[in-house]
């Protein structure tokens, strides 16, 4: 069964009135990015801090699905896996866009205009900057690597109208892979080799950005699994993302038929349990932190969740005031609403995770919770006070331009990139 | 009434077969397996397993003891600890989650046993056609019909590749 | 009668050639008591009984039998506590996780795994019992009516741990009897005399109907959807035990997914020392094979990693909050008194594991059989050195300490592992290691799909 493959490519013309669309939100977006420069260049580069670590959990997300099927050697998920791997086209975007943003760092650390002396081995600008940019690019080499051979296969078989620029893009990236049972088998081999190592980097690489990107906002508190927590949040954002498309774009030529309830029931039956273990994350890290009580390290709950899940609270009497009128504490739980409480009841049971629309939902519903999530990690440590902060024209609008370069890159990578054949695990 | 005994090797046409004979209104069948399998649970009811509705059951209950014992009890003889709210709810979840699981799995045990009829028959008897057979690797399939059916139902059980069909008495 | 005119009409006997290879492969396991079982099981017996003669003595002189002085009162009994609850995880995650994730090597192995769930939490409930100074008062622990008007302290993570162990040990007890049902029923159609007793009363008249599958299959799978998160809760609720206090080296965030990492780690490990040699006195290599000892460990490769990264970020975050009393605590781990501790647990648990790169490694059964032993010693090291060290270098160096295990510790220590053993080896005589119905599921599969039926 050795390199046998389920179906020729099936390359499809470029989506113009979709990419004119995202073009068109890409510069809206930068506009207001721009404008925000100018008249409040906090709010612009905290914004675009917080839309580029969530598209880059989604493009690493994705790519680290992929490697999981390889390592498993899955077959379940089909097509869906060509799906999760075009999400990984923006990782070489995201190593950029960190470089860009070293530009406004000044805007987003604290510690930079007021360094803390007993920590200023970790939190200075060369050694976070040499880290995080070295994480960036190392994921972006080793997914590359990855999807060069798993992409090579599918691509040797291809159809191509004359001419078009999708062949040629094709004929760059095959390179001279002419497709046949030794370079196919290679190429496997290749995809098993990386897969556990881009694994790994993604875990270790990815704490580290936790840690230096989020948790060191405030730079006093300090949570050992922070880093884990929120790697995980981008790999279950991911998952979500996954799902979503799946189901957008089972009617696309080349999928029509593949996204079948089975694969909808096992997208679903992921996101079900990811975000059970999510909740699990964050109910482990609140626990220790609610329960120790130490000044140092509730500031963090304090910032997001205010006094009502702290020490002093979870007492009956005003409660609701306590929820409405403190800072981002509406807004925390409208995240954790989306993220955990929708996705756990709305999915529980076999026939809702088997609807492609009310798992699409779901699916929406949980990708839209991690962004607000991101926002919630992120603002509160800079402006504690003002709930509204991560709302506002410059913020959605940079918002809607990542959106809208994230679409744009999707939509030209599943073109060039056929989405259909997966190859058979050889076993 | 007579009952008449289908020995297969697998259960693909076990179920074929019982279909068919529910479908020309043999409703009395049994089937025996050595192991589960999911074309069989099925063959002779449709319905999915009432066993999910104990386990839900369970759960819901488990979960309403564990936090209403812990909050009551809290409150019943109120000692500040910690200086920690009477009603500590983060740690309350503890207890609720424990016997959510708890009282859930030991519904689903007793959901097991009222569902599938268990424990079944008196001590050490099985039923007529049970035979040792079906704890090997073969699968039974009983009929009971009346005698004027008996030929009708051979012919069937034989169609579906039954490699022996015999007859037990009442 | 009509029904004469049948051929082969006639009661279904049981001829003697009825029965199947996987029947009499696995069942002959139980049979016949050689002179090598019956010294193992008097050797397990023996140090079980001698712990618990210590035991009687220690509940007669009172804690300072055991090496407990200030400032250290968790020792040894509290880190093999740890370490046999560890082990009880392997069970649940291959029978309830595996199950879902429809992981089909897990068949082989996870009765075995499972019936040493319910052993090692037997095993580890001991352990709180030893451990306690009045042994007479324990039930306080229960929430009962009492005359005192009083309740238990639910804000204690004593008392979490009470109800995660007892829920653990009850549900992986109906786990491993609902799988042992049909199997027991096998048992019990080929058996004979006081044995064809036992398993006619156990098997409660199991026949393999459909409805009986029918409603097996649904139990089985809402206990694997409930025994997932429960096996994820009880370790996490035992890192609590130490993470809720604000000792320095406990008080970790990280602790929960930590522990249950490293409890899955460790009772992968010990299914496979286990097995080994059972494989191999039994003659089961036809059922567990390379493909489970190659899936095996590479899962132990992976939670070798987590362990590890949780080493790694622990010391990391250590070193960046800026407290110096966690800074300390980890400095003293690596190079303070307990050093050896703490290069014995990396070396086993994150250097060693390290060979299963190797793909020819990861089938060459004397390599897997030593390291998941390492990993086990290593395991235990772990929780020794949380436990220990940080007990003895809190706060305030005036009351530092050191704390050596004593004989009357070791005892009860190694009578663990004769009671962990004699159960597992009556277990072995009396219930198929090897869950037949389940082999039988993919034999019978196979033989439909390869068109041999005959």
């Amino acid at each position: 069964m050795s390199g046998a493959y389920l179906d020729r490519a099936n390359p499809r013309p470029l989506p113009l009135r979709g990419l004119i669309a995202a073009g068109a939100l890409f510069a809206a977006g930068a506009l207001c990015f721009l404008y925000g420069l100018v008249t409040n260049p906090a709010a612009a580069w905290r914004a675009f801090h917080v839309n580029h670590l969530y598209f880059a959990g989604i493009a690493q997300g994705g790519l680290l699905l992929a490697c999981i099927l390889t390592i498993v050697g899955a077959r379940w998920a089909g097509p869906v896996r060509r799906i999760a791997e075009s999400l990984a086209a923006w990782l070489p975007i995201t190593f950029l866009l960190a470089l860009v943003e070293l530009a406004g760092a000044r805007h987003i650390y604290p510690w930079i205009d007021e360094p803390l002396p007993w920590k200023i081995a970790w939190l200075n600008l060369p050694r976070l900057a040499l880290t995080d940019l070295t994480i960036f690019a190392a994921l972006a080499l080793t997914g590359f690597f990855f999807l060069r051979a798993s992409l090579r296969p599918a691509l040797a078989g291809a159809q191509w109208p004359q001419g078009g620029f999708g062949e040629r893009a094709a004929g760059w990236w095959l390179g001279g892979f002419g497709g046949s049972e030794a370079e196919r088998a290679a190429a496997l081999r290749t995809t098993r080799i990386l897969a556990p190592i881009i694994c790994l980097l993604f875990a270790f690489g990815y704490t580290l950005i936790g840690f230096d990107q989020v948790m060191s906002l405030s730079p006093t508190w300090f949570s050992n699994l922070f880093g884990g927590f929120f790697a995980w949040g981008c790999f279950l954002s991911s998952i979500s993302v996954t799902a979503l498309l799946s189901v957008l774009h089972r009617n696309s030529p080349g999928l029509a038929g593949q996204i079948t309830p089975a694969r909808l029931h096992d997208l679903g039956k992921m996101i079900f349990a990811f975000s059970i273990f999510w909740m699990y994350l964050f109910f482990s890290q609140y626990l220790v932190i609610w329960y120790g009580n130490l000044p140092e390290e509730t500031s963090f709950f304090r910032d997001r969740l205010g006094t009502e899940f702290l020490m002093s609270t979870w007492y009956w009497e005003g409660w609701w005031s306590r929820i409405m009128d403190e800072p981002w504490v509406k807004v925390s739980l409208f995240a954790w609403l989306c993220v955990w409480v929708i996705p756990f009841w709305c999915l529980l049971g076999q026939r809702p995770k088997r609807s492609a629309a009310w798992l699409a939902s779901v699916a929406a519903i949980s990708a839209f919770g991690f962004w607000i999530e991101r926002n919630v990690l992120v603002w509160p440590s800079l402006v504690p006070g003002d709930t509204w902060a991560f709302l506002g024209v410059v913020q959605v609008g940079t918002a809607l331009g990542f959106l809208g370069a994230f679409s744009a890159v999707w939509l030209l990578t599943t073109r060039i990139f056929p989405t259909l054949p997966v190859p058979q695990s050889a076993e | 009434m007579p009952a008449l005994v289908g020995i297969y090797d697998a259960p693909g046409p076990v179920a074929e077969c019982a279909r068919r004979l529910r479908g020309r209104g043999f409703t009395r069948l049994e089937i025996y397996a050595p192991a589960a399998f999911p074309e069989l649970d099925t063959a002779l009811d449709e319905k999915p397993s009432k066993v999910r509705i104990w386990t839900l059951i369970g759960g819901l209950l488990g979960v309403t003891t564990g936090y209403a014992m812990t909050i009551w009890m809290s409150y019943d003889w109120p000692v500040t600890i910690g200086g920690k709210p009477f009603a500590s709810i983060p740690t309350y979840t503890i207890i609720g989650f424990e016997l959510t699981i708890l009282f859930g799995g030991l519904a689903t045990l007793l959901g097991l046993l009222v569902v599938g009829r268990l424990p079944y028959g008196r001590f050490g008897k099985n039923d007529r056609a049970y035979s040792a057979r079906f704890s090997a690797e073969e699968f039974g399939l009983v009929v009971e019909c009346r005698e004027r059916d008996v030929q009708e139902v051979d012919a069937l059980l034989r169609d579906h590749q039954a490699k022996e069909v015999s007859l037990v008495e009442p | 009668m009509p029904a004469m005119s049948l051929a082969g009409a006639m009661r279904p006997a049981d001829p003697p050639g009825a029965d199947s290879q996987v029947n009499r492969d696995l069942l002959r396991v139980m049979e016949g008591i050689s002179p090598g079982y019956l010294l193992l099981l008097a050797a397990t017996v023996l140090s079980v009984v001698a712990a618990g003669g210590v035991w009687i003595w220690q509940v007669y002189l009172g804690l300072g039998v055991g090496g407990y002085a200030h400032p250290i009162f968790w020792g040894v009994y509290i880190v093999t506590f740890v370490f046999w609850v560890g082990i009880a995880h392997a069970g649940t995650l291959i029978s309830a996780i595996l199950y879902l994730f429809r992981a089909k090597w897990r068949n082989a192995i996870n009765r075995s795994a499972e019936a040493m769930t319910v052993f090692a939490v037997l095993t580890a409930a001991q352990f709180l019992g030893i451990h306690v100074g009045r042994i007479w008062k324990s039930y306080f622990i229960l929430p009962y009516p009492n005359q005192r008007g009083l309740w238990v302290n639910f804000r204690s993570p004593l008392e979490w741990d009470t109800f995660a162990i007892s829920t653990y040990a009850t549900i992986s007890i109906v786990f491993f009897f609902i799988g042992l049902l049909p199997d027991i029923a096998i048992a019990r159609d080929r058996a004979r005399g006081l044995r064809k007793l036992l398993y006619t009363a156990l098997a409660l008249g199991w026949q393999g109907t459909a409805r009986q599958w029918k409603s097996h299959s649904r139990a089985v799978l809402h206990l694997s959807g409930l025994a997932t998160p429960l096996v994820l809760s009880v370790h996490s609720v035992v890192s609590w035990d130490f993470a809720m206090s604000i000792v320095p080296g406990w008080h970790a965030t990280i602790f929960a997914p930590y522990f249950v990492a490293g409890a899955i780690f460790s009772g992968f490990a010990m299914v496979l020392t286990v097995m080994i040699p059972v494989r191999r006195i039994y003659g089961l290599e036809a059922y567990i094979t390379d493909y489970h000892f190659e899936n095996m460990t590479r899962f132990l490769l992976l939670t070798s990693w987590i362990v590890g990264y949780a080493y790694g970020f622990e010391y990391f975050v250590a070193w960046y909050s800026g407290v110096e009393a966690e800074q300390t605590a980890f400095w003293l781990r690596a190079f303070g008194p307990y050093w050896f501790s703490t290069w014995t647990m990396v070396f086993c648990n994150v250097i060693a594991p390290q060979l299963f790169w190797f793909k020819r490694l990861r089938t060459h059964v004397p390599t897997i059989f030593v390291v998941s032993t390492l990993i086990n010693i290593g395991m235990w090291f772990e929780r020794y050195v949380i436990i220990i060290t940080s007990l003895g270098r809190e706060y305030d160096p005036a009351v530092w300490g050191i704390y050596t295990p004593t004989w009357a510790e070791l005892t009860i220590f190694a009578g663990s592992f004769g009671f962990f053993a004699m159960l597992f080896l009556l277990f072995m005589k009396l219930f198929p290691v090897i869950a037949i119905s389940e082999v039988k599921e993919l034999v019978i599969h196979e033989r439909a799909h390869s068109g041999e039926a005959h």
